[in-house]
């Protein structure tokens, strides 16, 4: 049924919200120069907007290179790494760089066997993303 | 001058929409060399209607007029539509949008012979008459194809069949609109105005309404497909569904096939994993680079379904389903692997 009372949306809206800050956490540092995003949790169609938001904000603000830690990410779906996709595609049109760390298990065999090492640089944790710079 | 404003007002539209179309399309569905064997497919059947529309009326058989009206509109739209069903059965369509782009390619090469056939029988001055043979004939040629095409492809998804009667809906309004262009019930202007005003609203609806189904196909099929990577690649195959499953089966196939049939399951769902993957990075704007390793899993791939056969294969439904989509992933990624 559709919900048409303005203040019913607004809390759904909100539990949503919540819901997805749960779902997936995000810690932002920098580190010599560089952006770190860390990602813990699911990265998947209810939790995708945050995180598209938070990077594309990154990326516009010019705040120079962006490395992505995954390692605390034991689930990503489609919307998830089309969203990192899309996000690799900005900084390169910013001419930042931008680069993926730490995956492990599921997430990395879905890295692995999708061939996007080919058009994203994969390192095996932060600080050889930094010193490859 | 108006020598070449005719030609190009009369050849460049058609064109002008389907490059609009092709960029138009965030996943890359349709790669340029489909479309281009689209458009030479389209030129050579307006040749073949073009004689034998020729003989037709030079025999007498029937007089100029009829055949335009009543004759010509099935029959052109009948062998335009022929590349529709040809797309669709080979899996060589996938989703709304590629049919409607190699739809309105179809069209696009024929309503091009078409006119340049025209440009060279009469040599009318009047710009509104080459503004409707290009923006009028050709747009119909186009769009009555690409209409074809997105509504053949809906009812097969809708009926998950390509049996010849998803077609037939298509078809007929296909060939409705060309009767009543060709008929003159409505002026060709208004005929033109309308297809020009009212064409471009369907192909957005139709796009929208694709990118939903394709966003949903990757977001469940890519979740399916990892659940069944994670079983397979668990390292205690055994203590899976999978596994428990695989156990009711040893007293029916024997033990190479049931190892092969693991093998099988692996290698479809990896296959299934690198045709999503790609459409991703198509739709982030990356191009995929060839993948040489794809043509040996297919290779695999094909030795594997000999070897379990299709009792084998049928004994895997409940945990690997290949989908007509997932038919068309695969036809993708065979012919990214091959440049």
């Amino acid at each position: 049924m559709a919900m048409f009372d303005p203040q019913e949306r607004e809390e759904a809206g909100r539990s949503m919200a919540t819901r997805a800050e749960r779902l997936l956490e995000l810690s932002e540092r920098d580190d010599q120069g560089w952006s770190v995003l860390a990602l813990k949790g699911r990265l998947d169609s209810v939790t995708v907007g945050r995180f598209t938001e938070r990077c594309a904000a990154w990326i516009d603000a010019g705040r120079g290179n962006v490395v992505l830690d995954l390692s605390g990410l034991d689930y990503v779906s489609s919307a998830g790494l089309s969203s990192i996709l899309g996000a690799a595609k900005r900084a390169q049109e910013r001419n930042a760089r931008f680069a993926v760390a730490g995956l492990k298990g599921l997430v990395k065999e879905v890295f692995a066997i999708s061939g996007f090492e080919t058009v994203l640089s994969i390192f095996p944790d932060v600080e050889s993303a930094i010193a490859a710079s | 001058m108006s020598e070449l404003v005719r030609v190009v007002l009369s050849l460049v539209p058609v064109f002008l929409f389907l490059v609009a179309l092709f960029a138009l399309d965030s996943f890359k569905l349709v790669r340029a060399g489909s479309l281009l064997r689209a458009i030479v497919t389209g030129s050579v059947i307006a040749v073949g209607c073009l004689l034998l529309a020729r003989s037709v009326i030079g025999s007498g058989l029937c007089d100029a007029t009829t055949y335009i009206r009543f004759i010509a509109p099935p029959l052109e739209e009948a062998a335009k539509g022929l590349v529709i069903v040809y797309l669709i059965r080979t899996r060589r369509i996938g989703f709304m949008v590629d049919s409607a782009i190699l739809g309105f390619a179809t069209g696009a090469g024929f309503a091009t012979v078409e006119n340049i056939h025209y440009l060279s029988a009469v040599s009318d001055a009047n710009l509104l008459l080459w503004g409707v043979r290009g923006f009028g004939t050709a747009l119909l040629h186009g769009g009555a194809t690409a209409i074809m095409g997105i509504v053949s492809k809906l009812l097969a998804d809708m009926r998950g069949s390509e049996r010849p009667f998803v077609f037939l809906p298509g078809l007929g309004i296909a060939v409705a609109s060309h009767v009543l262009f060709n008929s003159f019930y409505l002026s060709p202007l208004v005929f033109t105005l309308a297809l020009v005003s009212t064409f471009p609203l369907l192909v957005f609806a139709v796009f929208a309404r694709s990118e939903r189904l394709l966003r949903d196909w990757l977001e469940v099929g890519l979740g399916s497909d990892v659940d069944l990577l994670d079983m397979l690649r668990s390292g205690e195959v055994r203590d899976t569904r999978v596994g428990q499953y695989m156990r009711t089966l040893r007293d029916r196939f024997p033990g190479e096939v049931l190892a092969d049939m693991l093998c099988y399951l692996q290698m479809s769902v990896e296959l299934k994993i690198k045709a999503k993957g790609r459409l991703l990075m198509k739709e982030a704007g990356f191009t995929p680079a060839p993948d040489p390793a794809i043509g040996d899993l297919l290779h695999e791939l094909t030795f594997l379904e000999r070897s379990i056969g299709p009792t084998g294969k049928l004994a895997l439904a409940p945990f690997l389903h290949w989908s007509p989509r997932d038919l068309w992933g695969l036809r993708a990624l065979k012919e990214s692997a091959s440049g």
